[in-house]
């Protein structure tokens, strides 16, 4: 019950997140230029995910349990810290909040001064930067469209698949990243801009402290060890991963220079 | 760009992205991980049960990666 509950939280939330990110760009690019293009650009890519989910999907649902622990514990936690790394630096100030609203701004004005005849060879070299005509469409929009979804989406795919086995649950796993998808193009749509409220930051802190959580307690599951009192250890270390978490951003919060004494330049990153 | 060469871009492009997928921004982290789950296994196979390996080794590489970003910055 515990697991389906943080698998259904993890799977939402990690999808929330990507689904902000991919959606500014579409949006900036189809409002922009050609909706028919970003259209076919977001529709290749989710069927390329599909590809992929249906490919190794089942594969990694048939591993032995103990190497499928080992690998998949292994992988969500690389994830997982990854993104405990990226909220702790910007909760305590050493890394810009990604600002969706300034994303969107800046890509919406590199889509506009991309046209059909624009410049150098370098440019023209590339047809998603020269705004070239491909299968009667726009390349710039498709390929932005394509790139975006295609890579926030291989993430959550990921999460999807390899949490989804290793708790015998795809389904749900599924079925969390489709109402969050759901859920947030829809208020997309409704916005017609930018969802600068949602709180990623926030987001990308609770989902890195269970894929942190879950990946130490499967991975040293898969290499052999046995945890104390067995599942329900899960309900001190993801607590303990969570405290440890935010007294590194007290600490360095503390420790963190003034922007005078600061080289740190105020990026917008993803 | 002969065959071969266009073959290797490929083959380069595709090594990068899956390392960027996987390993990210820092590899400290993944060593972390690969460390920690080595002791666990080394330590089972001499009978000890070693839980704690896991989570203190990649608490050290987490540490680790945090103050190369703060050194970077003073």
């Amino acid at each position: 019950m515990t697991t389906s509950v943080v698998l259904f939280i993890s799977a939402f939330f990690a999808c929330c997140v990507e689904a902000v990110e991919a959606t500014t760009v579409v949006l900036a690019v189809g409002l922009t230029r050609s909706w028919r293009s970003t259209w076919r650009g977001v529709l290749a890519a989710v069927l390329v995910l599909i590809a992929v989910v249906a490919a190794f999907g089942p594969t990694i649902a048939h591993m032995p349990l103990s190497p499928l622990r080992l690998v998949v514990g292994g992988l969500l936690l690389v994830f997982g810290l990854g993104w405990l790394r990226k909220a702790i630096l910007r909760a305590s100030g050493y890394k810009a909040i990604h600002d969706e609203t300034a994303a969107y701004a800046e890509l919406t004005a590199k889509a506009r001064s991309f046209n059909d005849v624009s410049g150098t060879r370098a440019i023209a070299d590339d047809p998603a930067q020269s705004g070239a005509r491909w299968m009667g469409g726009d390349a710039y929009s498709f390929t932005l469209a394509f790139k975006s979804v295609f890579l926030e989406g291989m993430e959550v795919a990921f999460i999807v698949v390899t949490f989804g086995a290793n708790a015998h649950k795809v389904g749900l796993a599924a079925i969390a990243a489709a109402a969050a998808i759901a859920l947030i193009v829809s208020v997309a749509f409704v916005v017609r801009g930018p969802l600068s409220k949602v709180p990623e930051n926030a987001i990308k802190f609770t989902v890195g402290v269970l894929l942190a959580s879950f990946g130490t307690f499967w991975g040293a599951e898969g290499a052999g060890a046995t945890w104390p009192h067995s599942d329900t250890s899960l309900l001190v270390l993801i607590p303990a991963i969570a405290v440890v978490t935010l007294a590194t951003v007290a600490i360095l919060r503390n420790h963190r220079p003034t922007d005078k004494e600061s080289s740190l330049s105020p990026i917008v990153t993803s | 760009m002969s065959g071969i060469e266009r073959v290797g871009a490929i083959l380069r492009g595709f090594g990068k992205f899956w390392w960027d997928f996987i390993v990210g921004e820092d590899i400290t982290l993944a060593l972390g991980v690969c460390l920690g789950l080595g002791a666990v296994a080394i330590f089972h196979a001499h009978r000890h049960s070693t839980w704690w390996a896991l989570p203190i080794l990649w608490l050290i590489a987490l540490f680790i990666s945090l103050a190369r970003v703060l050194r970077k910055t003073r």
